[in-house]
């Protein structure tokens, strides 16, 4: 039986296919990026590449799937590691700054790419990149209570300048909903081809009481 | 017999392919590394001389073989997977990325390997004392795997614990605890400061006579026994000889009518302050 066996009921064999083979590579490790790389390989993609230069820090732990040991690693190199200890999934790791300069070299053969950058210089390279080349591009960002899932060619980015701060609220819920929205529209478009945009905010995760 | 010519040719051959193949190896710092080319075992130091971890070389000459580049995790893990596995517990480091550790179920490491001892396990990346961790032994050296995800992380944690209170092995006493843990506190406790046989005596007697009431003075070691001198609370100064073991006494130092060893360390310093015989 295979790993992905409840969601190959869902999805069906056919799509499940074309998931394993479909090359997506992941710019960011944090929050979003970890989980969408996670998620994405636990769902049954198996050709991915995930980019990131940063190291694992303490205020990471609660909301990216890092250990307290891992602090002081590589993200992107413990994120694949973890990934091929739990379910055998080779994630391809680059543990580089991702710049105009090098885009071409980091970003060459992909045919989908999930930004998930914390930084407008990274997006904005990266959006010209796929722009440039035709590559289909899903842009995905939180801010303080919503989260916005976007196709590059709706994407707008944030900032002109160097926006990366390390002091910022973040809800681990709304990370967790902009994840499964993210990877959602992934599928989509591998599927059906359909690009779907999201806009997310905490109150959509209310619980509506049941009346019986 | 062999045509000395043809062997030569083969010889000629085999070393030819040496210097087009690339072959993974783990390395320790300043160790050498080793691989088999038709049928052929060569050994290399590696360059950079210092490298320590997984490594794919290209065998310079005969003698020298660079590193290419770090091995990832499905490498070395395929590589791994040709040895045994064995789970051990980290008691401390020896040098570098080696460390020292002993098996966590000493009757399975017998079945598997013939063997029951503490191993030196190289190329530990995540060492944390007294951890659980999977190692794969090729029958000469043992080689870290990865943490034991499986384990109790109360074990170690309650390990460090007992370390920082300076707990002699001896004491310890939880929940859980195994004698291959209590080993493994031994090996890891035995370098540390506070856990010499000395500090770990006075530390005894100390706490004996506190209990009594009394302070210790000074003591000397007497093979199986020692000569304690301590003072009771009103000041009065005693010598007296207790045994190694279960701290009963040898010579009050008074006469206790031949009943001496019916005491202890601790019940003495009460019989002395009353003077009851």
């Amino acid at each position: 039986m295979s790993i992905f066996f409840h969601e190959q009921l869902y999805r069906t064999k056919a799509v499940m296919a074309k998931l394993k083979n479909y090359p997506i590579i992941i710019c960011g490790a944090g929050a979003l990026g970890a989980n969408i790389a996670e998620n994405l390989a636990r769902s049954g993609f198996d050709k991915l590449t995930v980019i990131d230069r940063d190291r694992i820090e303490e205020r990471n732990l609660s909301t990216q799937p890092y250990y307290r040991p891992d602090v002081g690693a590589f993200k992107a190199k413990i994120l694949a590691n973890n990934l091929y200890r739990a379910i055998g999934t080779k994630v391809d790791a680059k543990t580089k700054e991702l710049t105009p300069a090098n885009a071409t070299q980091l970003l060459k053969d992909s045919q989908l790419i999930v930004d998930v950058f914390d930084n407008s210089v990274a997006r904005q390279a990266v959006k010209d990149y796929a722009q440039q080349l035709s590559i289909p591009c899903l842009h995905a960002g939180l801010s303080t209570d919503y989260g916005e899932v976007i196709w590059n060619e709706f994407y707008r980015v944030p900032s002109e300048v160097n926006d990366d701060v390390c002091d910022y609220p973040l809800a681990r819920n709304l990370v967790m909903l902009t994840v499964a929205v993210a990877c959602e529209a992934i599928v989509s478009f591998i599927a059906i081809a359909e690009l779907r945009n999201f806009s997310i905010t905490q109150k959509d995760l209310t619980v509506q009481s049941l009346f019986l | 017999m062999a045509n000395i010519f043809k062997l030569i040719n083969q010889i000629a051959i085999a070393e030819a392919q040496l210097h087009t193949t690339q072959f993974l190896a783990p390395c320790v710092k300043g160790g050498r590394v080793r691989t088999r080319v038709a049928g052929m075992s060569y050994t290399f130091t590696p360059k950079p001389s210092k490298f320590e971890g997984w490594g794919i070389f290209q065998a310079v000459d005969e003698k020298t073989a660079t590193v290419v580049e770090e091995a990832d995790l499905p490498q070395i893990v395929e590589y791994l997977q040709h040895f045994s596995q064995i789970r051990l517990r980290l008691a401390h480091q020896l040098r570098g990325q080696t460390w020292l550790a002993y098996p966590v179920n000493e009757v399975d490491m017998h079945q598997r390997l013939k063997i029951v001892k503490p191993l030196a396990v190289h190329l530990v990346t995540e060492g944390v004392t007294f951890e659980q961790i999977i190692v794969r032994w090729n029958g000469h050296s043992s080689w870290f795997e990865e943490i034991d995800r499986r384990t109790d992380p109360v074990i170690v944690e309650t390990l460090q614990s007992a370390v920082k209170q300076l707990i002699h092995a001896e004491e310890l006493q939880f929940k859980g605890m195994t004698p291959e843990i209590l080993t493994v506190y031994e090996l890891a406790t035995r370098r540390i400061e506070g856990f010499t046989q000395s500090q770990q005596d006075e530390k005894r007697l100390r706490k004996a006579l506190q209990m009594g009431g009394a302070t210790l003075t000074q003591f000397h070691d007497r093979s199986d026994y020692w000569t304690v001198d301590w003072t009771t609370a009103d000041g009065v100064r005693h010598s007296s000889a207790i045994a190694k073991t279960d701290l009963t006494v040898v010579s009050s130092g008074i006469c206790l009518s031949g009943r001496d060893r019916d005491f202890d360390l601790q019940s003495l310093v009460g019989v002395m302050e009353k003077q009851e015989w």
